[in-house]
């Protein structure tokens, strides 16, 4: 190599390890600060293919087999039964005190605490939770919990009498959750009276009387584990976890070491490019080309005969749609790719066996997008907590506690998501690489055929800077 | 989406390429590396059956 070309390649290679050695400071789902950063924006999208294409040598050099396919899970402790019900019943009840706030407190959205317990604390800090801790959600679920104590109260009461629920269709696989992540995105990005108080309480009671129904037609765990959009949403974060919940038991395993173990059944893929599609498109709504394209899609809906109202919601509706789409063509692009390495196997088989690596990308552009949220507006719970119907009352004391918008800068805040974008896409690229090599028989094929997971990872990543960037310039 | 608006949204445009310019390298990078191997003649499909049984769980 000439001595030009060892200079340049040292240059690339600084560039990348200053761009993510900086230390963390904000942008987020619609609260962003002034960042200062030492190199433009779009140098981060570089240096972090720069990492992904690092990473890829890596694992081909180092990660000669597959390790990941088959994980040993550690049995740590057992828990008590009684605890199991414990955590359902506080599910249930705080499931119904949100839904009572929603009705009876005010329906100003900042001083009710349904929007924010929504918004903020379930769509968003549970995946958080759920990537290091397991999946907590399913012990606090309430239409599980409700679900389950009916199915105890029938079995005692009617004996071997109670009727066999309905075999889970296979086809139907995930697509419920699909629809289900699908309407709730659109209600927080698009529709047009999300924040109000009472029409979340009428969808929270909407959406447990479908799982209810579900369970009681297909069983508990047959429709919970298919069905339920956000127990299987939480449920897929929970996999990248350490921690594995079963059996009413705590099992360690591997980082990462139960996305392998996902059962690729119908709507899988759709429902993983619907996670990371539906926040692609809360990234890209906050972005100057959406805001320059909207006008005209409002104006196109409006020659149509809608009021201006349900015009933005059309083109939103559009908007939401298309990015799903467009996550979904992307891997379809990469599939496309590894059928041409070796014996060609079906797209759809392809398109499978490599969905769990999506599952970290979701996560990653979840901390990516919503982290700014949580840092800053999940602090109001300590004010809604002490008034939650926004009445005026004061029971913890704390009513009165504001934001500190001051305890992460915005700078900060883009290197956690910039770092979020990196270590999500090298987890991906790993699994996609573990997978190979369990399905390539040749470790030449298993990296040629990486090759276009590479890509994909690279264009999922540059993707996720691109919207973060566009937000952070509004 | 007229011509008018493309062109009068240029800037967001060209700032975007920025971010597209990783992917096309990458890819083209990948396109090239196929192609030479492709004229090496590797490809050896009936050799392409693994033996390690992927397990899958819920």
């Amino acid at each position: 190599m000439s001595s030009a070309a060892r200079r340049a390649r040292r240059a690339v290679v600084g560039v990348a390890a200053v761009a993510l050695a900086l230390p963390a400071s904000a942008s987020a789902h619609g609260l962003v600060g002034k960042q200062d950063l030492p190199i433009p924006r779009w140098l981060f999208a570089w240096a972090a293919a720069v990492v992904l294409v690092a990473s890829f040598v890596g694992l081909a050099v180092l990660w000669a087999q597959p390790r990941l396919q088959q994980v040993v899970e550690r049995r740590r402790f057992a828990i008590p039964r009684v605890l199991e019900v414990l955590a359902g019943a506080v599910g249930v009840a705080f499931f119904a005190f949100a839904v009572y706030a929603g009705f009876a407190g005010t329906q100003a959205a900042t001083a009710n605490i349904l929007p924010t317990v929504i918004y903020v604390y379930f769509w968003v800090a549970i995946p958080f939770l759920s990537a290091a801790f397991g999946d907590v959600f399913r012990a606090f679920n309430p239409w599980l919990a409700i679900g389950k104590a009916t199915g105890w109260a029938a079995r005692r009461l009617g004996g071997d009498t109670a009727p066999e629920p309905l075999p889970y269709p296979p086809w139907l696989g995930r697509w419920p959750a699909v629809v289900g992540v699908l309407v709730f995105a659109w209600v927080e990005l698009v529709y047009a009276n999300k924040d109000d108080p009472s029409q979340l309480a009428v969808m929270a009671l909407a959406y447990a009387a479908v799982q209810l129904v579900g369970m009681s037609l297909y069983g508990v765990q047959a429709w919970s584990n298919r069905a339920d959009a956000f127990g299987v949403y939480f449920g897929f974060f929970a996999r990248v976890s350490p921690l594995h919940w079963r059996d009413r038991a705590l099992y360690t395993r591997p980082l990462l070491g139960g996305c392998p173990s996902l059962r690729p059944v119908a709507g899988t893929v759709a429902l993983l490019c619907t996670m990371i599609g539906t926040t692609s498109f809360d990234g890209f709504s906050q972005g100057t080309t959406w805001n320059s394209i909207v006008p005209h899609l409002q104006d196109f809906f409006a020659s149509l005969g809608l009021n201006a109202e349900h015009a933005l919601e059309a083109a939103g509706t559009v908007g939401i749609v298309v990015m799903c789409c467009l996550i979904g063509l992307l891997y379809r692009l990469g599939i496309l790719g590894m059928q041409t390495v070796g014996r060609r196997r079906p797209a759809g088989e392809l398109a499978g066996a490599f969905a769990h690596t999506l599952i970290p990308i979701a996560l990653a552009y979840v901390v990516a997008h919503y982290f700014s949220l949580l840092a800053y507006q999940g602090q109001a719970i300590a004010a809604l907590a002490s008034d939650p119907l926004g009445d005026g009352s004061d029971l913890l004391g704390t009513a009165a506690t504001g934001i500190n918008y001051t305890w992460i800068s915005a700078t900060g805040i883009w290197y956690v998501q910039v770092g979020a974008l990196v270590l999500g896409h090298v987890a991906g690229l790993t699994l996609a690489h573990d997978r190979a090599l369990a399905l390539y028989a040749k470790a030449r094929d298993a990296m040629r055929s990486q090759y276009w997971m590479l890509a994909v990872m690279v264009a999922f990543t540059c993707l996720g800077l691109w919207l973060l960037s566009a937000a952070a310039q509004q | 989406m007229t011509p008018a608006l493309i062109l009068a949204h240029a800037g967001h445009w060209l700032a975007g390429l920025l971010y597209l310019a990783p992917v096309l390298i990458v890819v083209g990078a990948l396109l090239y590396q196929s192609w030479k191997d492709r004229r090496r003649g590797d490809d050896d499909p009936d050799d392409d059956v693994s033996d390690i049984e992927v397990s899958q769980g819920p």
